[in-house]
């Protein structure tokens, strides 16, 4: 029972953690907090700061007044960049050739922490939770590509736990129970982080025919970009998504 | 060593070939380039088809979806069973979206901008910043295994790429 209440209060606070913005913008405005991405985004914004990848750098602005961005810094990271993602204060830069982990101790000036390569260059969003990140890479030749699970315990340095051969990996999100990756034409497939660092297939989701690039989930709901458009998914069981709605055209 | 081949092999595909084998007619993309007199015009409009649907952001009760290259889609996705798109905001070049507060940053092609998305029916540019994002527009189609028509740099930025017939088209991927 103890273990269940204290369960309950820590996905709580994650939940709330994750929901920063969702209490104070319910109302008809769409004020309060910061906004959710997918994994292939090149923006994001972490406090008084936006964060933009183009190919090579990472640049800071300051947006103390949000309406008036203010360039801080120009940061040169690698080539080929294509994503970005924050998870407590840490950057995780996806490139075709590594991840690069960035600390914010100063937000207007990066610092390059460590990196993690790839054995197989490929194309790649990145997420983080806890100690661990998972990033997705295409590969180049011949289609499919692989899920990466890195453990981050000591952020400095990276280490592999292994990949998962997926046929269409692309997107992924994650949350304290499971990881969702998007697998193109195959659906959704997903992983039972009971291990952390040993994912467990536990389902694809293809109750619906769609390409699927990229989802973000909130709380009970997962938002998927497919490629007709929109498609909503309830994951109050977070292993066991259900399909709500979908906009088309 | 190997590995720096594999690289090269790889920089190599990634690249746009260019041949000059003559194949006769094909099917091959064809570049579209954008109109440079509307280039910079950003404006809220009615809901608009998603034809090609890019990436998302959500806050709050709104959900935003990238138009590949044309805009952001708003949509009300306060009853999950029932989500509306209410309006379309015209971005030429468009690609990115996220959101802090009020705000939306987003890209006008190589420009940052900030939207003001206080009132969502009446979301208005606040601020640009010229070339703060100098993302190379793909100068090739998405798709692989395919010919295309090489862009010209100067006839401006490839908004989309059609489908049509070509005598030997020069770029293929």
């Amino acid at each position: 029972m103890k273990t269940t209440i204290i369960a309950l209060i820590i996905s709580l606070l994650t939940l709330q953690a994750c929901e920063k913005s969702a209490d104070s913008a319910v109302n008809t405005s769409a004020s309060g907090g910061t906004g959710a991405n997918g994994s292939l985004t090149r923006f994001i914004t972490y406090n008084n700061y936006l964060y933009i990848v183009d190919l090579q750098n990472l640049k800071s602005f300051d947006i103390s007044n949000p309406g008036i961005p203010v360039l801080k810094q120009t940061t040169s990271v690698g080539f080929n960049i294509e994503t970005i993602f924050e998870y407590q204060g840490t950057l995780f830069i996806g490139s075709n050739n590594a991840i690069f982990i960035y600390g914010l101790s100063n937000p207007e000036k990066p610092n390059r922490i460590s990196q993690f390569n790839y054995f197989i260059p490929g194309r790649d969003p990145v997420v983080a939770i806890d100690s661990v990140a998972y990033s997705t890479t295409k590969n180049f030749f011949g289609g499919g590509g692989n899920l990466n699970t890195v453990n981050i315990k000591n952020i400095n340095n990276p280490i592999s736990m292994g990949a998962i051969n997926m046929a269409s990996p692309n997107g992924l999100a994650v949350n304290q129970r499971a990881l969702y990756v998007c697998n193109g034409n195959n659906g959704i497939s997903i992983f039972d982080r009971s291990n952390p660092y040993n994912l467990v297939l536990s389902q694809e989701f293809d109750a619906i025919n769609e390409n699927f690039f990229d989802l973000i989930v909130r709380g009970n709901l997962m938002i998927c970009y497919v490629e007709s458009g929109i498609v909503l998914l309830d994951v109050s069981n977070p292993l066991q998504p259900n399909y709500i709605s979908s906009i088309k055209n | 060593m190997k590995y720096l081949l594999l690289l090269f092999l790889v920089a190599c595909l990634w690249s746009c070939t260019k041949e000059s084998n003559k194949i006769g007619e094909v099917d091959a993309y064809v570049p579209v380039y954008a109109d440079p007199t509307t280039l910079k015009i950003i404006i809220q409009q009615s809901p608009q088809p998603i034809t090609a649907g890019g990436k998302i952001a959500a806050i709050g009760n709104y959900l935003f979806q990238v138009e590949t290259n044309q805009g952001i889609h708003v949509i009300d996705i306060s009853n999950p069973a029932n989500p509306r798109k209410i309006s379309f905001v015209r971005i030429p070049l468009c690609n990115e979206a996220t959101i802090r507060g009020n705000f939306l940053y987003s890209n006008n092609g190589s420009d940052l901008i900030s939207l003001n998305i206080t009132n969502i029916n009446n979301i208005i540019l606040s601020s640009r910043i010229i070339n703060a994002f100098p993302i190379t527009q793909a100068q090739y189609p998405s798709k692989t295994g395919i010919y295309f028509e090489c862009a010209d740099i100067n006839k401006g930025m490839v908004l989309r790429w059609e489908l049509k017939k070509v005598n030997n088209p020069k770029c293929r991927r």
